[in-house]
């Protein structure tokens, strides 16, 4: 998904602006999720979380 | 008190954290250059849109009224703000399930309880053409040089659907 950079400026052209980086960054988010890499954060997650209780 | 998180930067400067109900959240800055008509790179290329996404959760319910969960996303904040002196973070609640402004007063509530004057928020509502409401909100460092350059171009923003 590609955002367009606002042209004339109003609220509705700056509003659709922010909610669709939102909605790409969701995308990318959800991208991510289905990666290795994203394995690798839920591990260091637990790895953090035991060190708290620790 | 709050959560561990973990850094893994990217396009989207994002963070992560899990909760002990092993919920996790993603934290996101993503660039949004465009957001100001200002000439100054210094603003343009630190100027960010903020979202919390909720990665994982493994019960049906919604997480739980945790309050690490605010004092973490103010920690991750000060972490990027000390990597990114100049950020200007902008949050707009989203409105598709007409729960903008529940997600208001918690954020609203994290930065009353956990920002110790690190930080300055601005709030303003973008009213679109149906006269419809978006809470947004812009967060710079109680230090940024451009303070009065920000504050007047988010002003001119709220200002824009009044043309």
């Amino acid at each position: 998904m590609e955002v367009l950079k606002p042209q004339n400026r109003t609220a509705d052209e700056i509003i659709r602006y922010l909610l669709d980086t939102k909605k790409q960054a969701i995308e990318e988010s959800n991208a991510f999720s289905k990666t290795k890499e994203f394995q690798v954060v839920r591990k260091k997650l637990k790895e953090l979380n035991k060190k708290n209780v620790l | 008190m709050y959560y561990n998180y973990y850094f893994v930067g990217g396009q989207n400067n994002s963070y992560f954290f899990e909760t002990k109900g092993e919920v996790i959240y993603e934290i996101i800055f993503k660039p949004t250059p465009y957001l100001f008509e200002l000439e100054n790179i210094e603003i343009t290329e630190n100027t960010f849109e903020f979202s919390i996404l909720l990665k994982y959760n493994p019960s049906l319910k919604l997480p739980s009224n945790d309050k690490k969960i605010g004092a973490t996303v103010v920690a991750i904040f000060m972490e990027f703000y000390s990597r990114r002196n100049n950020a200007i973070s902008v949050y707009i609640c989203e409105s598709s399930d007409g729960k903008e402004l529940a997600r208001k007063r918690k954020f609203d509530h994290w930065f009353q309880d956990y920002n110790d004057d690190t930080f300055i928020k601005v709030d303003k509502n973008l009213i679109d053409q149906n006269n419809n409401k978006f809470p947004v909100s812009l967060i710079i460092s109680n230090s940024n040089p451009y303070e009065q350059q920000i504050f007047k171009a988010f002003v001119h923003l709220s200002l824009n659907n009044q043309k």
